[in-house]
């Protein structure tokens, strides 16, 4: 390491005590300056609950009132709408056999779907309906006929 | 006045009945040091009046928790330390000002400062420590002014004794090129 006396021969040419000052009896002042700010801080913070508790008190009845309003308002729609939404009409075996008719050539159960919209409506029929295609099915595989041979045939 | 040690401060700190008596020895005791500490980092006497009396506050709130794992004169130093350069951070953001800038600020604010009332050389060292580097400049302020130990000042900045070396060799290098080269 290098031998510091030499790499500090300027800095021990510049005198070391500190060339700042301050105003006249700052550090005299200071600590009461000090203990002031501390009680001043305390007093605002004893304040700052009370004023949020004086705030609370003010706004719980009304928060209470748009509570019920609000509770009002969505119960209120929502019985509405249960009372007034119309039931949802059956659909009918003959319906959805028509239908089949008359799409057989390109039928499928989506198809069944986007015409009567709801699956819970057409879903008895469609369960109905597994026998009758496993009846087709047996049928396809034991001869030649035709699917929409029958169809025709038989409808 | 009686002086008393750090653990006699803290003892009475804690009895009810003596704390702001404690507290008020407390500050007697180290508010000039750290004073010139911040001054050191901060320059301008308002904001190193403001950054004190805040650290005082702090040190009011939280000196209840303090554990005495380290001395007290250096936990007030840490949080000193912590505190100035918290406020030169925050000044640069209010600012906008890039690194350079803030040296440039300081330089300004010492040669307008009127609590400075050093003679021309002390004014080029002082300009000398601007230049360094952030931690370079707080150590060899504490070396050089404070005559801290390392070991303190290891304790201080939470850095090894053999780094803190090096930072003021660094330190005592630069700013023997700076007063060559102005």
């Amino acid at each position: 390491m290098k031998d510091f006396s030499k790499i500090g021969s300027r800095l021990s040419k510049i005198k070391k005590e500190k060339p700042f000052t301050t105003p006249a009896n700052y550090f005299e002042e200071l600590p009461s300056r000090i203990h002031r700010s501390i009680s001043e801080k305390e007093k605002k913070q004893a304040v700052l609950p009370s004023k949020l508790e004086h705030l609370w008190q003010t706004l719980k009845p009304r928060l209470a009132l748009v509570a019920i309003i609000a509770g009002f308002a969505f119960f209120g729609y929502h019985g509405f709408r249960f009372i007034t939404s119309p039931e949802p009409s059956e659909v009918t075996q003959d319906q959805i056999a028509e239908f089949i008719d008359l799409h057989y050539y390109n039928y499928s159960y989506t198809l069944l779907l986007s015409e009567f919209g709801e699956e819970e409506l057409i879903e008895d029929f469609y369960l109905e309906d597994e026998e009758s295609e496993a009846y087709i099915d047996y049928l396809t595989a034991e001869s030649d006929i035709e699917i929409y041979y029958l169809v025709a045939e038989y409808y | 006045m009686q002086e008393y040690s750090d653990k006699e401060l803290l003892k009475l700190f804690r009895n009810e009945s003596h704390r702001n008596f404690a507290f008020d020895l407390i500050i007697k005791k180290y508010q000039e040091k750290l004073y010139w500490h911040i001054r050191k980092i901060i320059i301008n006497h308002d904001d190193t009046d403001d950054v004190l009396q805040n650290i005082f506050i702090k040190v009011w709130k939280g000196l209840d928790k303090f554990r005495e794992d380290s001395h007290l004169f250096t936990w007030l130093y840490k949080i000193a330390t912590n505190e100035a350069l918290n406020f030169l951070k925050t000044k640069k953001r209010k600012n906008f000002l890039p690194f350079f800038d803030t040296e440039n600020q300081l330089n300004r604010e010492l040669e307008s400062d009127p609590y400075f009332n050093g003679d021309e050389l002390q004014l080029k060292l002082q300009k000398a420590i601007l230049s360094l580097p952030k931690k370079q400049r707080m150590v060899f302020n504490m070396k050089y002014f404070d005559e801290m130990k390392y070991e303190d000042m290891a304790e201080i900045l939470n850095t090894s004794t053999g780094s803190l070396k090096a930072s003021y060799h660094h330190a005592v290098k630069k700013i023997e090129k700076y007063l060559t080269d102005n």
